[in-house]
């Protein structure tokens, strides 16, 4: 094992390279190229033995992808943003092939406006197509994500494809000190993939995805498939304890953080939950007991978990980095989904850092204040939409210049 | 005992080596034992853009991520960044912060023109890319002012530090060798100034705002990212972003059109005897008019110079 400073997108392409990936099928798109590139460079210098492909679009790539892994080929994918849409269909269409493959998405926001900072209506929008998702919060966990992703993505009670996200800039472009497990370790951890039931070859047809009418049987391979989604969550705590064990990592489908006895709970996603982390030890310094429950499997949603882990609290705060519009945050929705009862504690919801926008300090704390008003006064769903009066100003002034205004 | 996190934030423009320096100092650090992140923030924007990068030493983890709002150190690839209010460069510098920049300029006169807080260091890190690379390539020997000032690590670990970044962007052994030239050059040039004694606590609890601000709605025709004002873009000169200046000597010019029809900026027009035009408000430098001239009737001329 080695420890080196990779990006997000270094420690990605490292967990496809030590996952020994036979198929690459790619195209590019900021944030996200880096990670074909390295792949690529080191298929040219014989580093890597794989097959890179490059498509003509997302949509293609995502149908090649699911197309060779039926193959019986482990396959890697990654794309970002508008390729994930762009490829919308066929996420959809490969999950229910029943194939194992692992796409890696890296985080940024939809246009319109464009740009290419992050937020997660990306990912977000996939999270009803089968795909699982793994969302990472350091470059070491990208990279150990992408390798239980394999574990996962091929079990034979599994055999859903698995997204692992990944912040674009917060952790596509920085770098961290990340150990690289040896490849032999690795090999034990994740040997050559076996499939049990695609495997289509010359001598081998099959059909997938084939048609059907009348809703039964359409129901019945859909249900198949939460079926199996459900039984992912057994399915991931076996891997990860196996893990910790040999890399002495471990990752649960959630992470609480200053948690156990926390009375105001934040609950947070991806890379900004960094930065929630440091709110929350800059508020304990200040005697308050926070903590911060970062989500890490988001499907399957880890309900038993996370009820476990907000009940009896005096209040809980989600702050969502996406935004469902006429809405409101997409992870408050599911949270609140499966907080009921007694036990449930009062909820409020935040949207922050769309498009990468900065978190204040100071909003930390009157999101706490606002947390205690909440243990008086209930429930409430509607969001709060984080922004300052000196950006609602700046952003006046920028608006009087669009619009020609003296 | 927390950690110490020390924090860099770098400011230049897109060509200026920002991203490469900041890894270069980055990985110094690493070699040198502490642990450390380092990041860019950028747009679409093309060459000659402000760019922003940020590193983070520390002797034990670092739990932090994103824009430096406090740095201790701020490295300036280009002092013409100071006059762009929307560059931030001093945001966030106080009293205990140290200022790094690229200029021909003394110290006090930065201090004094810009109100700089907290001390100030100079260094004409383009006249040694220049004499030594041939081109303002300034990120290894900004790595070289920035280690230096701060005595991050000594010169035999950013040597090693600026021949393994190159090496990984795949420069050849020569170029590296004349930029660890350029490097030594500024690394021995710049002062050792050390850091601030302490390292910057987080800030504490802000009572300053007591409710969460509510946002308004507005009218949608000024609620959608849209422009509808003429000459906006016009109203944005590139002042300040050209390191050569293109000059056409009109006495050889043979009115071919190919500077007018090669500037991908549109800054060259013709007048009415079909004789180019510099606009020099938005003229970037990039140099395209220099080369593509076949009777090199166009020659550039050092900024500072001209």
């Amino acid at each position: 094992m080695r420890r080196d400073l990779l990006t997000g997108n270094a420690a990605a392409a490292w967990g496809a390279r030590l996952a020994e990936v036979d198929y690459i099928p790619a195209y590019p798109i900021t944030p996200q190229t880096e990670i074909i590139e390295d792949l690529a460079q080191w298929i040219g210098r014989g580093e890597l033995e794989a097959r890179l492909v490059t498509l003509d679009s997302e949509h293609s790539m995502l149908t090649a992808a699911g197309a060779a892994a039926a193959t019986g080929a482990r396959v890697f994918t990654a794309t970002s943003s508008q390729g994930l849409v762009y490829g919308f269909e066929m996420l959809y269409t490969v999950a229910g092939w029943r194939v194992p493959l692992v796409l890696v998405n890296v985080s940024r926001a939809l246009a319109a406006p464009i740009t290419l900072e992050p937020d997660h209506n990306d990912v977000l929008a996939a999270r009803d197509s089968g795909f699982l998702q793994i969302h990472a919060e350091t470059c070491q966990e990208v990279l150990d994500s992408v390798l239980m992703a394999y574990r996962l993505t091929e079990h034979p009670d599994v055999l859903l494809p698995v997204l692992v996200n990944l912040d674009g800039f917060y952790l596509s472009f920085t770098r961290e000190p990340v150990s690289l497990p040896a490849a032999a370790a690795v090999r034990e951890f994740l040997p050559a993939y076996q499939p049990v039931h695609a495997k289509l070859s010359a001598g081998h047809a099959m059909a997938q995805g084939v048609a059907v009418l009348g809703g039964s049987a359409y129901a019945f391979f859909k249900y198949q498939m939460q079926r199996a989604a459900e039984a992912a969550l057994a399915v991931h705590a076996g891997i990860a304890a196996e893990f910790a064990d040999r890399f002495g990592r471990s990752y649960g489908v959630v992470e609480g953080y200053q948690l156990d006895d926390a009375e105001w709970v934040i609950v947070m996603a991806n890379s900004f939950s960094t930065v929630g982390k440091a709110e929350v030890s800059r508020l304990r310094a200040g005697g308050e007991k926070v903590g911060l429950l970062r989500l890490r499997l988001v499907r399957p949603f880890p309900v038993a978990t996370i009820v476990a882990a907000l009940s009896g609290r005096r209040a809980v705060a989600v702050i969502d980095q996406n935004i469902s519009i006429g809405k409101g945050g997409i992870l408050f929705a599911e949270v609140a989904s499966v907080l009921r009862g007694g036990s449930a504690p009062p909820l409020r919801s935040f949207i922050g850092g769309l498009g990468g926008r900065r978190f204040r300090s100071e909003e930390f704390d009157l999101m706490l204040a606002a947390l205690r008003q909440a243990e008086h006064s209930g429930g409430s769903s509607e969001p709060h939409l984080l922004f300052s009066e000196t950006e609602y100003l700046q952003l006046r002034e920028m608006l009087r210049i669009a619009h020609g205004q003296k | 005992m927390s950690a110490v996190v020390r924090h860099l934030r770098f400011h230049g423009r897109g060509g200026e080596g920002v991203k490469l320096a900041s890894r270069i100092v980055s990985r110094a650090a690493f070699v040198a034992g502490w642990t450390v992140q380092d990041s860019p923030l950028y747009g679409a924007e093309r060459r000659g853009a402000p760019v922003v990068a940020f590193v983070r030493c520390s002797d034990g983890p670092i739990h932090e991520r994103g824009y430096i709002e406090m740095p201790d150190v701020v490295v300036l690839m280009d002092h013409s960044l100071l006059a762009h209010l929307d560059a931030a460069v001093l945001h966030g510098l106080g009293e205990d912060s140290l200022l790094l920049v690229n200029t021909a300029q003394p110290a006090e006169e930065i201090k004094a023109g810009y109100a700089v807080p907290g001390r100030v260091v100079t260094l004409d890190v383009s006249t040694i890319a220049l004499d030594l690379l041939g081109h303002r390539w300034l990120s290894a020997p900004m790595a070289g002012l920035a280690v230096k000032a701060t005595a991050l690590a000594p010169w035999p670990t950013l040597a090693q530090a600026v021949a393994i970044e190159l090496t990984e962007i795949g420069l050849d052994s020569e170029f590296v060798e004349r930029n660890l030239r350029a490097t030594q050059q500024a690394f021995e040039a710049a002062p050792a100034v050390g850091w601030a004694a302490a390292g910057k606590a987080p800030p504490p609890a802000r009572a300053s705002a007591t409710a969460l601000f509510v946002l308004p709605r507005l009218p949608a025709r000024v609620a959608a990212p849209s422009i509808d004002a003429e000459a906006t873009s016009a109203l944005r000169t590139m002042d300040g972003w050209r390191v050569f200046r293109p000059v056409v000597d009109l006495t050889r010019c043979t009115r071919c059109f190919l500077c007018f029809a090669l500037c991908p900026e549109g800054a060259i027009q013709l007048d009415s005897q079909h004789y180019p035009v510099i606009d020099y408000d938005h003229c970037k430098g990039c140099l395209v008019c220099v080369n593509e001239c076949p009777p090199k009737a166009i020659s550039e001329v050092r900024e500072e110079a001209a």
